[in-house]
């Protein structure tokens, strides 16, 4: 390690004690109790190398690129399910998929405006896409506050290191919010105060310079959004930063029971009076079902090959695929395609004869809801653990914003797993989080 | 060809004052191969500003806002209607089929339905036409179910109202609509009025030999020029005639009256 990092190192205590204060925390329920706790820093970075990113800065922007065209292109004409490139039930069946959707063009024809991009690197120095976020991904406000509060501690190491400075995070949000503004306030939505992402709602508002509001301050009239002010005034909304679930959004056109939407929001977005970022029905393009297909979009769309790969993935629904991973079964992690966050992911070796055997069953039963993947021997990174420094799994998730074209932040979210057996690095479980370093040249 | 002269009126009547309520109705009937608007007009209490648009199912919607304090809200639509005598409502959207094949909403078979689907498999050979498959299908439902008024509400599934054996014409289209699908037919929920008096109907709309065709399960038949389609969708919920979010209002009952009429 170089010498300048080691004054990082002696500030994890103070930076954390600061995180802590600012309330840079992760709620979670656990048997149906909120709880909040902390996301534990780890002072050392990941650090990227200048060539490194600009090659995976270019696979992101092609990734985003395609995958909004998919959006696009199936809540309209579905040409590439025509052109047998993607198997209609991995459409219509997939959870993601809105048929309140269809026919619905998002301002300027974006559907995903903020998307995380999760990756690891591989043994082999290979990075691979582990899954696609393009509904409401969280994450980008750690790395933002943690190079905050790293740079006031210790100001040498940034003068001593060549790094890029990723505090731009707010301005490429604005912009990309601006962007498709219809004209009118921009908002950032929140369910409030018991979400697992509250510290990041009211820290991007804050940063943004938008206003942090709750469902019960919007309402639409005539066709068009307005919330009502600290003063008591009618302003007209043009962009919503929604950081509410696609179900909850409007109860006059999603789940009715939703108390927390708005009610015909969705219909002043079909007008085109509003701009909803992300927009809705996102979730059939990251379904991990849909993830084996991304390579192939790429090519169809705009014909170019893919520059980020995937980890080599079966499709059980595809006969040959069934047969290879029934052979390989306990080489491979097998992942339900309705989960996320770390659940319904299943080692094949580590079932027992007869966990083996039900969920065998299971597979052939509903070999569309499942996923088999190569486990990927992706490279530790070291944390400090208790005033030792131990390797661990980890993995990025990086952030490609869309405006007039994919911009992707030059740092993202590295996540690592606290546990030295555990491939398993999200939030919810109990995971870590370090700053995220590109380097200049 | 028929021409049907009909008027539909909700009433709902709150127990304690509503400050604001929002609304969509899918109540204006749709123009198809078989049917026609010839007129339509649109009366609510409190009078309210409404806007007219399509839904992503091709329904229309009336969407708006009372936002005075009122106890009771009327909406009534009259108008007349040409249809024709035809079992064919209209061609497929190809884009948008597939939505009507898969399990979903009021529409997601358990047991009691994956059993009877077994059994019909039985009865049901490939040679059978699309059109043979869904009046099979049907006939077998018929004889299924009781149809007992007040037996099922809104919210009962396909599934608890196929396990009890009864129910209104709402159960036996949703269960017929998850048949079908079981069988790769793709089916869909129709909303609409039936010449006489009384209270909305619902039916079924299979997507057979590349056009929609109807079938009533309610009454073991596929429909007349007497229907009037108002809306489409996966289940009861996507084309549910009036849907509604208020502030106060405290206990509510409605009142739904229909009548349609074949003019000479």
């Amino acid at each position: 390690m170089k010498q300048q990092e080691q004054a990082l190192l002696q500030h994890t205590d103070k930076i954390n004690n600061l995180l802590a204060r600012y309330g840079v925390k992760f709620g979670i329920y656990k048997n149906n109790v909120f709880k909040e706790q902390l996301f534990p820093f780890d002072s050392i970075p990941r650090v990227i190398e200048h060539s490194e990113f600009e090659m995976l800065e270019r696979g992101l922007k092609q990734r985003v690129l395609a995958l909004n065209l998919f959006l696009k292109d199936i809540y309209s004409e579905k040409k590439i399910v025509r052109d047998g490139v993607v198997p209609e039930d991995f459409i219509f069946a997939s959870s993601g998929y809105l048929a309140e959707c269809e026919g619905v063009m998002p301002v300027k024809g974006i559907y995903s405006h903020i998307s995380g991009i999760d990756l690891v690197k591989g043994k082999d120095n290979t990075w691979y896409i582990l899954e696609d976020n393009l509904r409401v991904p969280s994450g980008a406000s750690y790395p933002m506050i943690a190079r905050d509060l790293c740079r006031k501690s210790s100001p040498e190491t940034f003068h001593n290191n060549k790094l890029v400075d990723n505090r731009d995070y707010a301005d490429l949000l604005r912009h990309t919010m601006d962007y498709v503004n219809t004209g009118g306030h921009t908002v950032i939505l929140t369910p409030g105060r018991y979400n697992a992402a509250y510290f990041e709602h009211s820290y991007l508002a804050e940063k943004t310079g938008a206003h942090l509001v709750t469902g019960s301050e919007l309402f639409v009239e005539n066709d068009y959004l307005y919330y009502i002010s600290a003063s008591g005034m009618k302003e007209k909304v043009g962009a919503v930063y929604r950081r509410i679930s696609d179900e909850y959004l409007d109860p006059m056109n999603f789940n009715p029971e939703s108390l927390i939407g708005i009610p015909h929001i969705y219909d002043v977005f079909r007008k085109g009076n509003v701009a909803l970022i992300n927009a809705p029905g996102n979730g059939v393009a990251d379904d991990k079902g849909i993830y084996y297909f991304v390579p192939k979009m790429i090519q169809y769309y705009l014909n170019e090959e893919p520059i980020l790969k995937n980890a080599p993935t079966y499709l059980p629904f595809y006969e040959e695929d069934m047969a290879y991973v029934l052979e390989h079964f306990d080489d491979l992690v097998l992942k339900d395609v309705a989960e996320a966050g770390g659940y319904g992911v299943v080692f094949g070796n580590t079932m027992t004869a007869k966990q083996k055997e039900d969920f065998i069953t299971l597979l052939k039963a509903e070999p569309r809801r499942f996923i088999a993947q190569e486990v990927i021997d992706f490279q530790d990174l070291d944390i400090l653990d208790e005033g030792e420094i131990v390797p661990r799994k980890a993995d990025l998730r990086a952030f490609v914003l869309m405006a007039e074209e994919p911009m992707v932040w030059a740092s993202g979210l590295t996540r690592f797993s606290r546990n030295p057996d555990s491939f398993i690095v999200n939030s919810s479980q109990g995971g870590g989080f370090k700053d995220t370093w590109v380097l200049y040249q | 060809m028929a021409f049907l002269d009909y008027e539909y009126k909700m009433k709902i009547s709150y127990s304690e004052p509503v400050d604001k309520c929002y609304f969509t109705i899918k109540a204006v009937p749709t123009d198809d191969f078989r049917q026609r608007n010839i007129t339509y007009d649109i009366e609510m209490i409190p009078s309210t500003t409404f806007s007219e648009s399509k839904d992503s199912f091709g329904n229309t919607q009336l969407i708006g806002c009372d936002n005075v304090p009122h106890s009771v809200f009327e909406f009534k639509i009259k108008g007349l209607v040409e249809t024709h005598d035809l079992n064919i409502s209209c061609g497929l959207e190809e884009n948008r089929v597939g939505m009507y094949r898969h399990p979903h909403g009021k529409c997601i078979p358990g047991d009691c339905i994956k059993s009877f689907a077994e059994e019909l498999k039985q009865e049901i050979s490939d040679g059978d036409s699309e059109i043979q498959k869904c009046k099979k299908i049907m006939a077998r439902l018929y004889e299924a179910m009781r149809y007992i008024p007040g037996s099922t509400v809104v919210e009962t599934t396909a599934e608890e109202a196929f396990s009890k054996g009864e129910g209104v014409c709402q159960d036996y289209s949703h269960i017929l609509i998850c048949l079908l699908r079981m069988f790769h037919i793709p089916a869909r929920y129709v909303c609409g009025l039936i010449v006489g008096e009384g209270q909305s109907h619902a039916w079924v709309e299979a997507a057979c030999d590349g056009s929609y065709i109807a079938f009533d399960p309610t009454h073991n038949r596929e429909i007349t020029d007497e229907y009037i389609k108002l809306g489409v969708g996966r289940d009861a919920l996507d084309c549910a005639i009036n849907r509604g979010v208020m502030w106060g209002g405290g206990l509510q009952t409605q009142d739904i009256q229909v009548t349609v009429r074949k003019v000479h």
